[in-house]
């Protein structure tokens, strides 16, 4: 009797081991395809994002080769996005509607770039095609909204989409693809990596202390010179040496991180609770550029702003004297609360080592003839910015409103001043 | 008599109030230019809507389809064009527009996007699709935001603000280097490459400091001081890990290159 009690219950213990191991091993593969049925969607929003953006500036040229760089774009985001497509769980008749719009639009694409077809042709259908491809694009946010949620909808979701009666959001998507035209057709990513990588390693300040360092810290932000200051050196492996400054006074926290060769400031941030009030734009815009000439940084102009719940987050570049452009690998950013117009946060990393900008010749170019007739240039400017070769360009900054059928989209292109190439092309919100 | 003639007037005031075009006070004192956000920003695009020269969408986001509106609105009618919504072009947006303050804050309440707005029935004007409200850098999407902001909170709720700012930068650095993919979304879900992916956790609705700590790292803000890893000493299995440079610890990660 023993015996069977003893053996029932081994069974039962080794069933029990065994249910709950699979169940975790089937949350895990659960967990695992929704994170790559998420990647995979996300990619194909990105790229439709792009391929977007590639249609509607091939709408902006009239310059060949700069036409041609649009297409090559809208040729290949074309290609990428139908195997995203691919490989996801929609709806099948979405599925082959749109990857049928799409070698079209590819096709058009190529067919316009090798002369086979007229450029003329291109730019008359492809106010439709940007149409299109914004309202698709709406439509996709809409019925991929679930994948970025929990799980329960995304399970919900899938079943959906893999039934044979789908009514899903994708469905009604299949229907509204058919109504393009076959004549309509439409990329590019524009290449975005305009971030600074310094080599700090190559400092040759003296290095300070870190008694040096807290002084610093206080000179720079005098209202935390009675703050609770904690410092601590970074690791063995940092490519470059900091001193990581924490400080507490009353509700604010923050840290401040400073090169042990020089003291320059790395970045700053505060954390503390914001009021309601908020002071003007303008006031705020004057605090930050004073707080900015206190710090040193005399030679910046503000290049962007954008306002949040509590704060600004403002951003400058430094300006070449010699030609007034800006230089936007040189840049400073600066968070203001609006509250009571504090500095928050700045972050200097970009600024400590200036580029050497070289000279440049600068050919005066017609943006009747490098336009389209739908690109209106509205300002112009001159700012360094790094081609694919990393090397510091002088170009002109042109900020293009594109006149679509019933929107207008925004772009600052930049053409260097010498050889006449788009260097970078970048949709402004 | 009299006291009916008064009565008389106070009603007919009190109706003329209630169909008369708002004016100018409908703002805040507020001037608004571009980068704004928030409910005068509503109000501007309603009201440049209303009358035809806005026709995106209303999101509170001060951009340049707003700013070339409202050039176009000063030019119109005469006044100095700058695209900043100062008192007096406010005051005379508001004399020849009209702003349903109740419909519209409910429509952005609900989450939708609607883009028509006046001169056609309310009914019709609905949209769906939810935008963030944040603003943030143009390189970025509101996908993305989205997705680090769960990443962020999946591996990171706890850690202090630097912290979380510092674990957004990492995903972010990564998007610069060649030994990753590039894309956000390609980041986070490369196999095995974030607990939170594989145990769930990032599907947890993120806070407010998750999306602030995103926000500040898509800014410029790296407290990491540009790691591509990081690791929990107290929790970590792998030895390949503890092979890294090890640039700086923050709370309870160690980030390194």
């Amino acid at each position: 009797m023993k015996k069977t009690i003893f053996l029932l219950s081994y069974a039962l213990i080794a069933c029990l081991i065994f249910i709950v191991a699979s169940n975790r091993e089937n949350k895990e593969l659960q967990y695992l395809l929704h994170g790559q049925y998420t990647n995979k969607m996300a990619d194909a929003s990105t790229q439709l994002n792009e391929l977007q953006q590639a249609v509607q500036q091939s709408l902006m040229y009239k310059d060949t080769t700069a036409l041609h760089q649009s297409l090559q774009d809208v040729w290949r985001l074309s290609s990428d996005i139908k195997y995203s497509i691919a490989d996801l769980p929609l709806d099948q008749e979405f599925t082959s509607e749109w990857m049928n719009y799409l070698g079209r639009l590819g096709n058009n694409a190529k067919m316009t770039m090798t002369s086979k077809e007229n450029a003329d042709k291109w730019h008359a259908n492809i106010k439709n095609v940007s149409e299109n491809l914004t309202n698709f694009s709406n439509d996709w946010q809409v019925a991929t909204a679930h994948v970025l949620q929990q799980d329960n909808n995304y399970k919900h979701w899938l079943e959906e989409q893999t039934a044979d009666q789908s009514t899903g959001n994708f469905k009604n998507m299949a229907k509204s693809i058919k109504t393009y035209r076959e004549s309509d057709f439409p990329l590019t990513a524009s290449e975005s990596d305009h971030e600074k990588r310094k080599n700090l390693q190559k400092l040759d300040d003296r290095k300070i202390s870190e008694s040096e360092a807290i002084n610093r810290f206080k000179d720079m932000f005098p209202e935390l010179s009675n703050a609770t200051i904690a410092v601590k050196n970074s690791r063995k492996g940092a490519p470059y040496p900091f001193y990581h400054i924490t400080f507490t006074k009353g509700e604010r926290t923050g840290y401040a991180d400073l090169t042990v060769k020089g003291g320059h400031l790395l970045s700053y941030l505060v954390e503390r609770p914001f009021g309601q009030t908020s002071l003007p734009i303008l006031k705020l815009k004057k605090l930050a550029d004073q707080h900015l000439k206190e710090l040193g940084y005399t030679d910046v102009v503000e290049t962007d702003a954008r306002e949040n719940s509590e704060v600004w987050h403002l951003s400058y570049a430094r300006v070449d004297q010699s030609t007034k452009a800006k230089i936007y690998a040189d840049g400073v950013q600066v968070k203001i609360a609006k509250d009571t117009g504090e500095v928050v946060g700045l972050n200097g990393i970009e600024y400590i080592q200036k580029e050497k900008v070289k000279p440049q010749t600068m050919k005066k170019i017609d943006w009747n003839t490098f336009f389209n007739r739908d690109a209106e240039v509205m300002e112009e400017d001159l700012a360094y910015v790094e081609d694919k070769d990393f090397v510091e360009r002088l170009c002109y900054e042109v900020t293009v409103r594109v006149n679509a059928n019933k929107t207008q989209h925004t772009y600052k292109v930049l053409i260097d001043t010498e050889t006449g190439e788009v260097i970078k092309n970048e949709r402004l919100s | 008599m009299r006291r009916y003639q008064m009565l008389l007037l106070v009603i007919l005031s009190l109706f003329l109030t209630s169909v008369a075009p708002r004016t100018g006070e409908a703002f805040s004192s507020q001037i608004i230019t571009r980068g704004a956000f928030g409910d005068d920003v509503i109000e501007l695009q309603s009201r440049l809507q209303y009358i035809g020269y806005y026709k995106g969408t209303i999101d509170g986001k001060f951009g340049y389809s707003t700013y070339w509106a409202l050039r176009n609105f000063q030019d119109q009618y005469g006044l100095p064009i700058d695209g900043v919504a100062g008192a007096t072009t406010k005051k005379k947006l508001a004399s020849v527009s009209n702003y349903d303050k109740d419909y519209v804050m409910e429509q952005i309440r609900k989450g939708n996007k609607f883009t028509v707005y006046g001169g056609q029935k309310k009914t019709t004007q609905e949209g769906t699709g939810n935008g963030a409200d944040m603003q943030i850098p143009s390189k970025f999407t509101e996908q993305d935001l989205k997705l680090l902001s769960n990443a962020v909170y999946g591996e990171s709720r706890g850690e202090p603000y630097e912290g979380q700012v510092a674990v957004a930068a990492v995903i972010l650095n990564r998007l610069e280097s060649p030994d990753f993919p590039n894309t956000v979304s390609g980041i986070i879900f490369q196999p095995g490459a974030f607990t939170a992916v594989s145990d769930g956790q990032i599907w947890l609705e993120p806070n407010k400091q998750a999306m602030e700590a995103v926000l500040d790292a898509m800014n410029g803000w790296d407290p990491s001081q540009n790691a591509l890893y990081y690791f929990n000493p107290k929790t970590a299995t792998s030895k390949w890990i503890w092979t890294r440079k090890q640039i700086t610890q923050i709370g309870e990660h160690i980030f390194c290159i």
